[in-house]
């Protein structure tokens, strides 16, 4: 009954943070307002969050920034998922001497940190979105993509699977048919994981200066800003980074609630 | 003694071969960097430099006008036998020389940090496992928030609290704080880890008939925690700790920067912003190196303690890697 109380606690906010990130996106401008920039940082009643170096109000500054940063996650999070799965199943169908080469490369990749793949990409591209977003999927496609190869072979010996290729089905439809819809559940529990990790590594590579262009409003940004206001501004830092922890929380409830049943399922 | 034996010979010279294979890779990688910057790379590194070198000398000193092999097999000779990595663009010192005192520095941070945060995870996650006291209900809601708490946020309202409103450490320059910060990050980890592995070892599965046979000899139960069902996990907790050591090197990155520490991961990130790419590639191959040679410890070290993981191919949740 409690775990039930905290699940809807963490969709409440995800959902209720995402309907005002997308109003905030759509109604209000994130132009430089220089007059409210002399403001003083004292909190007023007429506006409780402040405003940031720029004039801006803080609280709308960090909606519409986090609906930058959610969408960008979310798109990440697609392409490495179909690409991984793709990569996965197309070298479980491939010759024996490809598959280890491929598993040795993926091994590879899954050992050296995220981080430090990250920073050559930004040397090679500089600072950019192309960059981040490069940098994101590398991060997380090549452990997901070693994930779905494993199930895949070992889908591929089930006597289902064997049944359906002695009877002469296509790879195509082996792959529709079976491999797929074994493989989606395993993606769906391992899917908040991932968005929370390219949540985090979005804001730390922005925070380091080697992700979002300079002047784009996004969690990693606001979290600087909040870092170099941190004395003469604390809510810049508060406002900035406990919707953000919040987020990340619910998140990852939601995701241990979904592999709990998971697991459930696959005993039961 | 079976240590030497034949195959275990050969498994050894097999695991060296695809070590220093890896590591081989991660030179190439490290040196074909500069190669793939769009456009032509010279004038491009020189775009974004504010120093007098010439494009002639960029080109000279990368190789840039013989084949990408050849000029591999140039530095990796000029590395191998001279220990040459090239000088950086803004000091014009040797590669080696500037990252050397970065590397001691980013060791002892991550050193005394790995050593607080699993001292730390073990104790809490013994304690979560055994539902010690009424303290226990506090350590999953740590470990929780611990796990959701961005370290870009984390890191200067630690700076804030403790240095600024306490002043107990220096905010920055200091070693306590970015310790304190990376130790607890490491700790919610372990803590996390200790609990599920200890769960699984008291609860579930074959090491549950050993527990109750040495309950039920009477023997106490802080030895049956420590000797029946810590014991036994601790050769996959070796292979992950030695990961995590390999791979501490880069996850002290952010908390150097944060704290301003003179550490290999703030000298990677200033090099990447001043596109000072011979230093660049350094980070890289040191960074890399470790990752490699830390999960083959790992892996080393949990063959040495659990002689069934010799023959068996060590899953990578094992090696804390999925």
């Amino acid at each position: 009954m409690k775990k039930r109380k905290t699940v809807v606690a963490a969709s409440l906010w995800l959902t209720g943070w995402m309907i005002c990130s997308i109003w905030a996106t759509l109604f209000t401008s994130s132009d430089f307002q220089l007059s409210h920039a002399l403001l003083s940082p004292q909190l007023t009643w007429e506006n409780w969050t402040g405003h940031d170096a720029f004039g801006r109000n803080v609280l709308h500054s960090v909606l519409r920034g986090s609906f930058i940063s959610l969408s960008f996650a979310f798109t990440a999070v697609l392409i490495s998922i179909s690409c991984s799965t793709l990569f996965g199943i197309s070298t479980v169908f491939s010759p024996d001497w490809l598959q280890r080469t491929a598993k040795i490369i993926l091994e590879f990749f899954i050992g050296i940190p995220g981080l430090v793949l990250a920073l050559a990409v930004a040397a090679v591209n500089g600072p950019g979105w192309s960059t981040l977003l490069l940098a994101l999927i590398l991060g997380v496609l090549p452990s997901l993509a070693r994930l779905v190869q494993s199930r895949t072979r070992e889908l591929i010996m089930e006597g289902y699977t064997q049944a359906a290729r002695a009877l002469g089905a296509s790879k195509v439809h082996i792959t529709r048919r079976h491999l797929l819809r074994s493989i989606a559940p395993l993606i769906a529990a391992k899917l908040p994981q991932v968005f929370a990790h390219c949540l985090l590594a979005e804001a730390t590579l922005t925070f380091l200066g080697v992700g979002a262009p300079l002047g784009n409003e996004t969690w990693g940004s606001l979290l600087a800003q909040g870092r170099d206001y941190l004395l003469e501004a604390p809510q810049i830092a508060w406002f900035a980074g406990l919707p953000l922890t919040l987020t990340l929380l619910s998140v990852q409830t939601l995701g241990d609630t979904l592999g709990r049943n998971q697991n459930a399922s696959f005993r039961g | 003694m079976h240590f030497f034996e034949i195959t275990t010979l050969k498994k050894g010279l097999r695991s060296g071969l695809s070590t220093s294979i890896s590591l081989f890779f991660i030179f190439v990688i490290s040196r074909l960097l500069v190669r793939s910057i769009p456009g032509d790379p010279a004038s491009a590194m020189l775009e974004h430099l504010d120093s007098n070198l010439s494009v002639e000398w960029i080109r000279n000193e990368f190789h840039l006008d013989l084949p990408w092999y050849e000029s591999l097999f140039i530095d990796l000779k000029k590395f191998l036998l001279h220990g040459d990595l090239g000088r950086s663009f803004h000091s014009q010192k040797p590669v080696l020389e500037e990252i050397q005192p970065r590397l001691i520095h980013t060791l002892q941070l991550s050193s005394l940090a790995l050593l607080l945060g699993v001292a730390g995870g073990i104790t809490l996650g013994v304690l979560w496992a055994k539902q010690v006291f009424f303290f226990w209900r506090f350590v999953p809601l740590f470990t929780a928030i611990m796990a959701s708490l961005p370290t870009p946020w984390m890191g200067p309202l630690l700076a804030w609290f403790l240095g600024v409103e306490l002043d107990w450490f220096e905010p920055s320059g200091d070693i306590i704080l970015p310790v304190i910060t990376l130790a607890l990050s490491i700790s919610a980890f372990w803590t996390r880890l200790i609990h599920t592995r200890l769960y699984e070892s008291l609860h579930l599965g074959e090491s549950t008939h050993w527990v109750r046979a040495a309950r039920g000899r009477g023997v106490a139960e802080w030895k049956v925690i420590l000797k029946y069902s810590f014991l036994p996990i601790t050769p996959a907790l070796l292979a992950i700790l030695g990961t995590q050591m390999g791979n501490l090197i880069a996850g002290s990155f952010l908390i150097e920067v944060l704290f301003d520490w003179p550490g290999l991961g703030s000298l990677f990130v200033d090099s990447v912003l001043r596109r000072d790419y011979p230093l660049v590639e350094a980070c890289i191959l040191v960074s890399g190196t470790a990752a490699v040679l830390g999960t083959r410890m790992g892996d080393t070290l949990q063959q040495l303690a659990d002689p069934r993981t010799r023959d068996a191919e060590i899953p990578l949740n094992e090696r804390g890697l999925l």
